[in-house]
């Protein structure tokens, strides 16, 4: 009696664990089918290149009409060539966009847009307080970037690149950020 | 303590009827899968790599370019880090275990985390001992991988392995284990003959914030960790954590209980600070504290003699401070100074063990004009070694206590021969008090001949070190009854005049992306041994032990084998969608071990049937809608012809559920497809095996 208990106790965990793996198997095919990935950096630079048209930067913040507009990488660069391939030729209005690798903020004195990579995560708050100037769009993807006084973080999350946003720290660097930006973004303060 | 000639293993009949009723549902069910996962693997997988063409790697991808946000928002991406990336490029066999991984492997030891890899042998004996080796030569005192934690070595010099119940990380802080299959030598010196198993924890800077783990389960009663991490200063971080873990006692093949269970208290520290732009400081310190259990065959001091299956307490306590300094220089090139001591106390099978392992190391990467990538470093480590028997027992060391030396120096350079073929060439020198000079050469060409596809080659000599055991050992084995002529007592001698295994091993490898969404990975490798162990008998003598005649039979340690053994591994990543990622696997090894024309040992060519001589894994991690995750695991572990352990499958699976930003909750089923399993018999019962039980815990996990 108890030995027929356990065979059958037996073949229905055989049971089990056969549907569980089958199922689990068969079930994503199920699911719609979806897009190919992407480096996480490939779609990170495309954020990075598409930022200067939902910012308005103070035109204080440049010192002649002809100057212009500075994309500086702080660190060591994560992109390769992506980003810089996203920005040739490209303009913001009159200003044409440079890109600059930067060692650390002395090289940073003109930059609009200053994105401070992984590399310095240990000292991204002696950076961001070392970045005096207003009119600097600082972006990062470490830990708590915007809660360290980042204006813009770009974190994955489960599978995709999420923005969120600091806007009192936009607004202490004299930074508009358009209202569609705003919609899409999480604001963390 | 070692395995000896002339002892008959012990079997019990219940356990081999018992086994092969097992061996047969075992059997019957994995068929049963294969048949059904293969079909709908291979069909879509077919399809793949027919309809997918090859997509060519340029600066930026072409869907980023002039995407809006809307787009760029609804992108998947995978993140690759520099790191990984770099491995991927290497001219050795490499796995990589994300923390990604280990979190959706619902495995709460780092043993259970490392049957993920392939090659890599993981057997549990009992609730605390286990036999982990890469390519071959397992045994509960296995002794060609080393393990490292953040660069502090775990090696034992009592018999050159790893106390696995001491390698006690909590899972939430590892940043990836990297497994690398063959000798690494060149860079880590004696003892990664095998393998090297490396776990690198998290910068401080990456674990801000509080982490409180709790769980519980069958096996499992109460585990848990608590941490904080912060800031220090405007340019540092830290981390503090304590953790509980326990397992609750198992059962002997014969259905009796065990008194295997354990449990054991861990906490720690680590600090990271950026001392300036080119300066980096990295210091961490943590203690284990583990009380467990085990039970040995054991030959009592008389008189008379006795042997005895008794039941010993199993209690360990560890500390380590470690100290790293990282400076890079004016022209790029980066140095690294780290210390550590290692310090442990354990109480194994009346033995009383103490070690401390002091080591200093200083590391120098530069570039060389537009050619050379080189690295070159010095260490010195310092091991002092106690062991003191308990009263009564036969199992001596005949020096107590040990101070050990070592001395190396290693340089490696990687040389650009064009755009797409480099050949890194070094070796490691290495002077150790016992058999001195060592010399550890590697060569290694890698022809990246796109960028999906690279070709590799290796060769290299690895050794492993004699140790404590092997110099040392005073061993009352075993006490045998032969019929006819009485007792014999089986007794082993060290032997100061071991010399240092060798390896020359030939390796070859493919890694290929053969589409965005599937990648491949095979080596291949011919090893050849030289000097290994064995156990040569002396010349019978008798003697008297309160009263009763004893036929003493002497065996001495000596160097006398040779092995030559053959395989691969292949494993696949094939992200079937986006929510889908499936991780195929495959080892496969052949050993030939024989003894040397003087050797009269005849149980070392049985080594060779104590490694399974075909492994095969699948992974598969599923992302459900409403943040849920189902995780599965299905290995098959091919049999262990001398210890009459049939293949088995395991299948663990997982289900995770985020809860919010904070709360995440997780269900863990492992080794679902048979009720006890038996996964290692040590032949000689120096630990007596337990089974591997099915079991079943929950997780919460809470981030604040």
């Amino acid at each position: 009696m108890a030995r027929e208990f356990i065979m059958l106790l037996r073949r229905l965990l055989e049971i089990v664990a056969g549907t569980l793996l089958i199922s689990q198997l068969f079930l994503p095919l199920l699911c719609r089918a979806e897009g190919q990935e992407l480096d996480e950096y490939q779609v990170k630079a495309g954020f990075v290149a598409s930022f200067v048209r939902f910012v308005e930067w103070p035109a204080e913040a440049f010192t002649s009409p002809q100057e212009p507009f500075a994309i500086c990488v702080l660190g060591r660069n994560p992109f390769g060539q992506a980003l810089a391939a996203l920005l040739a030729g490209k303009s913001v209005g009159d200003r044409p966009i440079v890109l600059r690798e930067i060692a650390d903020t002395a090289g940073a004195a003109g930059c609009r847009i200053v994105f401070i990579c992984s590399s310095e995560h240990l000292r991204v708050r002696a950076i961001l307080k070392n970045i005096k100037e207003t009119g600097v769009f600082t972006i990062g993807d470490t830990g708590d970037f915007t809660a360290e006084g980042g204006v813009a973080s770009l974190v994955v999350d489960s599978g995709k690149v999420r923005i969120d946003l600091n806007v009192t720290a936009a607004k202490e660097k004299n930074l508009r950020i358009s209202a569609r930006l705003l919609q899409v973004a999480r604001v963390v303060k | 303590m070692r395995k000896s000639a002339g002892v008959a293993p012990r079997k019990a009949g219940a356990e081999l009827a018992f086994s092969r009723l097992a061996y047969s549902l075992v059997v019957k069910l994995v068929v049963q899968l294969l048949v059904q996962l293969l079909v709908p693997l291979v069909v879509p997988l077919v399809i793949q790599l027919v309809v997918q063409p090859a997509m060519a790697q340029s600066g930026a991808a072409p869907q980023v370019a002039g995407a809006s946000l809307d787009e760029l928002l609804d992108m998947e991406v995978t993140s690759v880090s520099k790191k990984d990336q770099a491995l991927s490029e290497t001219g050795a066999a490499v796995f990589v275990i994300t923390q990604e991984d280990i979190r959706r492997s619902g495995a709460n030891n780092i043993p259970d985390l490392l049957r993920m890899a392939p090659g890599v042998e993981v057997a549990q004996i009992d609730a605390s001992n286990w036999a982990i080796s890469i390519r071959g030569f397992n045994t509960i005192y296995a002794n060609k991988v080393l393990v490292l934690i953040d660069g502090r070595t775990l090696y034992v010099d009592t018999f050159s392995g790893v106390y696995w119940d001491q390698v006690e990380v909590t899972p939430e802080n590892i940043e990836r284990i990297e497994v690398i299959r063959g000798p690494g030598g060149t860079v880590w010196g004696a003892n990664a003959v095998n393998g090297v198993i490396n776990i690198i924890t998290k910068s401080a800077a990456d674990t801000k914030g509080g982490l409180l783990t709790a769980s519980s389960g069958t096996r499992t009663s109460a585990g848990g960790t608590l941490q904080y991490g912060g800031d220090w200063g405007s340019t540092g971080a830290f981390r503090v954590f304590g953790r509980y873990f326990n397992t609750d006692s198992s059962v002997f093949p014969n259905g009796q209980r065990a008194t295997d269970g354990a449990h054991g208290e861990q906490g720690g520290f680590r600090g990271d600070w950026s001392l300036s732009g080119s300066d980096t400081l990295s210091v961490q310190a943590g203690f284990l504290a583990t009380d467990a259990g085990d039970t040995s065959s054991t030959v009592l001091a008389g008189p008379p003699l006795q042997e005895a299956l008794l039941d010993y307490p199993l209690t360990d306590t560890a500390g380590n401070v470690l100290a790293r300094w990282e400076h890079t220089l004016a022209g790029g090139s980066t140095t690294s100074l780290q210390i550590y001591d290692n310090a442990m106390h354990r109480n194994q099978k009346g033995l009383d063990m103490t070690n401390n392992v002091v080591d200093v190391e200083f590391q120098h990467h530069l570039t060389l004009g537009p050619r050379h990538d080189m690295v070159w470093g010095l260490d010195y480590r310092l091991t002092d070694s106690l062991i003191v028997p308990f009263t009564g027992s036969t199992l001596t060391f005949q020096q107590p206590r040990r101070v050990d030396n070592l001395f190396a120096i290693f340089l490696q350079d990687e040389i650009r021969i064009s755009h797409s073929v480099f050949l890194t060439v070094g070796s490691k020198f290495e002077h150790n008090d016992y058999t001195g000079f060592e010399y550890e050469p590697s060569i290694q060409a890698v022809w990246k001949i796109n960028g999906r596809n690279t070709l590799w080659a290796s060769a290299s000599r690895a050794i492993r070190q004699p140790d404590r055991s092997e110099n040392d050992l005073l061993f009352d084995q075993s006490l045998n009854s032969i019929p006819g002529y009485g007792t014999a007592l089986v007794v082993i001698h060290g032997n100061p005049a071991v010399l240092a295994e060798q390896l020359l091993d030939f390796e070859t490898g493919y890694r290929a992306r053969l589409t965005a969404k599937l990648s491949l990975d095979l080596t291949t490798f011919l090893s050849f041994y030289h000097h290994l162990e064995t156990v040569e008998p002396g010349a019978p003598y008798e003697m008297e032990s309160g009263g009763y005649p004893l036929i003493v039979l002497p065996y001495t340690l000596a160097s006398l084998a040779h092995a030559r053994d053959f395989g691969g591994e292949l494993f696949a990543t094939w992200k079937v969608t986006g929510r889908w990622k499936l991780s195929p696997g495959y080892s496969l090894l052949h050993m030939h071990v024989e003894r040397d024309p003087s050797s009269l040992d005849i149980s070392s060519a049985a080594t060779a049937a104590d490694s399974p001589s075909h492994q095969m894994e699948l992974r598969s991690l599923l992302n459900l809608p409403k943040n849920l995750e189902w995780d599965g695991s299905l290995k098959y572990v091919a049999s262990l012809a001398t210890q009459s352990i049939p293949g088995y499958a395991r299948l663990d699976t997982r289900i995770g559920w985020r809860i919010g930003e904070h709360f995440e909750l997780s269900l863990t089923g492992q080794n679902l497809t048979s009720p006890r399993h038996l996964e290692f018999a040590d032949v000689n019962a120096n630990v007596f095996h337990t089974e591997v039980l099915r079991s079943g815990f929950a997780k919460l996990t809470f981030r604040f």
